[in-house]
């Protein structure tokens, strides 16, 4: 059953399309970021080092999507930390998950928060989750 | 960092013929969790997954307005800030943090999270969630299929009216027995949309809430309408409803392609990562599309068209026994 031959609305949005992709470099690890929303790509890369090449071997694969239907409003930032999935919330509708084991960044960024607050409060706590190890017991 | 659980409770849920390995730090949550920590034995049991939960203490707000997202094998369901589930479908894991009024909330557990639980993550441990009423008749279960607003509810509650047991009104969770499929209920209460009052008088006596979709509707225990609450039979046949004009009751033979196609088109699409989980749903589809099943067309009251069924199904056995 693929999302072309399902009647099932999208509802969890698992299938939005990502048309922009680059590889930036964190310290000396690159990670690959596939995004719909090039302004997303445009704030993290300024925040990290942009890297040209988007053939190099990466060591993360990230992907943001810029969901405009999230619910808005509030910035409390909580992070749910547990073998091997760390999750990072900010407001009510931003929420991006780490997985350490298999180096994958997933998430959704409400539309109330800019490029510039995702790379000032979730960019750090996201690489500091992907530094830390995948055996964390759960932590809050 | 301290891990939370280290010095937790561990108990085990039966949810629809699986069981879910409970870890949390909140000794309140198994009696809030009662109805489900006895179940058949482990021979029952199609598949595991745990569940790791996170109680924050003191004054905090109750749960509002789900809000899903998903990519990849993770999924998040976040009922305000203080109340956020993630699903790990790849490692059969669901980690959360609740707030205390939440981790006291059968209502909350019974109703929305459990049943959400099982819909997530069943497909990756051998139950699949099906769009679908379930009634037992003298042991058998009958299924109602029909899409949304084919009158799946309304017909379950004149079922049970008319003598069925109930397993459920909505969605129905399908799994493998020694014997072949075993069809599992989750929710206790039926969702009647307001009109239905108009059919089932006694619905005036209860209030009308927003459902989990943001509907108005009656939530009303099953029970209300008599007949028992089941908690699992073994499928026999299918009912596809079929809304149609006014005075209408047919019934039409339809074949497995047809039935596997209807049931296809309902289950949400998982990512190619998840393709062990898909496989064995198609497997559990394709096995539902061999019960006998029919279309029935009606354009009739609930109680009527429930007779109608309940004398077809007779007539059904009759010559089968015949």
């Amino acid at each position: 059953m693929s999302p072309e031959t399902s009647h099932v609305p999208d509802l969890l949005r698992r299938f939005v399309a990502t048309p922009n992709s680059s590889v930036f470099r964190i310290g000396s690890t690159y990670a690959r970021l596939k995004t719909n929303d090039p302004t997303l790509a445009d704030a993290i890369q300024s925040a990290t080092v942009c890297q040209e090449n988007s053939d190099a071997q990466t060591d993360s694969d990230w992907k943001l999507i810029r969901d405009e239907q999230a619910p808005c409003g509030g910035r409390e930032v909580s992070v749910l930390l547990a073998a091997p999935i760390g999750t990072v919330l900010l407001g009510p509708g931003t929420v991006i998950a780490v997985d350490r084991e298999r180096h994958e960044v997933l998430g959704f960024i409400a539309p109330d928060i800019s490029g510039e607050e995702f790379a000032a409060i979730a960019l750090p706590l996201i690489l500091s989750l992907l530094d830390s190890t995948p055996n964390t017991p759960l932590t809050e | 960092m301290t891990d939370v659980l280290a010095h937790g409770y561990r108990f085990n849920l039966h949810l629809a013929g699986t069981v879910c390995e409970v870890e949390t730090n909140y000794h309140g949550l198994e009696f809030t969790l009662r109805d489900w920590t006895v179940g058949g034995g482990e021979a029952d049991v199609t598949g595991k997954f745990a569940m790791q939960i996170v109680v924050s203490a003191g004054p905090a707000p109750r749960s509002e307005h789900p809000h899903f997202r998903g990519l990849n094998h993770v999924v998040v369901a976040s009922f305000g800030h203080a109340n956020v589930f993630v699903f790990d479908l790849l490692r059969r894991r669901l980690v959360a943090k609740v707030s205390e009024g939440v981790a006291c909330d059968p209502m909350f557990w019974n109703e929305q999270l459990l049943p959400i639980a099982v819909g997530v993550l069943g497909s990756t441990v051998g139950v699949i969630p099906v769009h679908c009423a379930c009634l037992c008749l003298d042991g058998e279960g009958v299924l109602v299929a029909g899409v949304s607003g084919a009158g799946k509810s309304t017909l379950s509650a004149a079922l049970v009216q008319a003598g069925l047991d109930y397993v459920s009104d909505d969605w129905t969770y399908i799994g493998w027995d020694d014997d072949g499929l075993l069809a599992h209920g989750l929710c206790q209460r039926i969702k009647l949309l307001p009109d239905a009052v108009s059919h089932f008088p006694l619905l005036a006596e209860h209030s009308l809430i927003t459902a989990l979709n943001g509907e108005l509707a009656y939530e009303v225990p099953a029970d209300t309408f008599g007949g028992d609450l089941v908690r699992s039979c073994v499928p026999l046949c299918c009912v596809f409803l079929d809304r149609s004009t006014p005075f209408t009751s047919s019934f039409t033979r339809m074949n497995a392609e047809q039935v596997c196609l209807s049931f296809q088109s309902s289950v949400e699409p998982l990512p190619s990562l998840l393709a062990d989980a898909a496989r064995a749903r198609s497997e559990i589809i394709e096995q539902l599309a061999c019960l006998p099943c029919w279309t029935f067309r009606y354009g009739c009251a609930p109680q009527f068209a429930a007779e109608e069924i309940l004398s077809f199904l007779s007539r059904q056995k009759q010559e089968l026994t015949a």
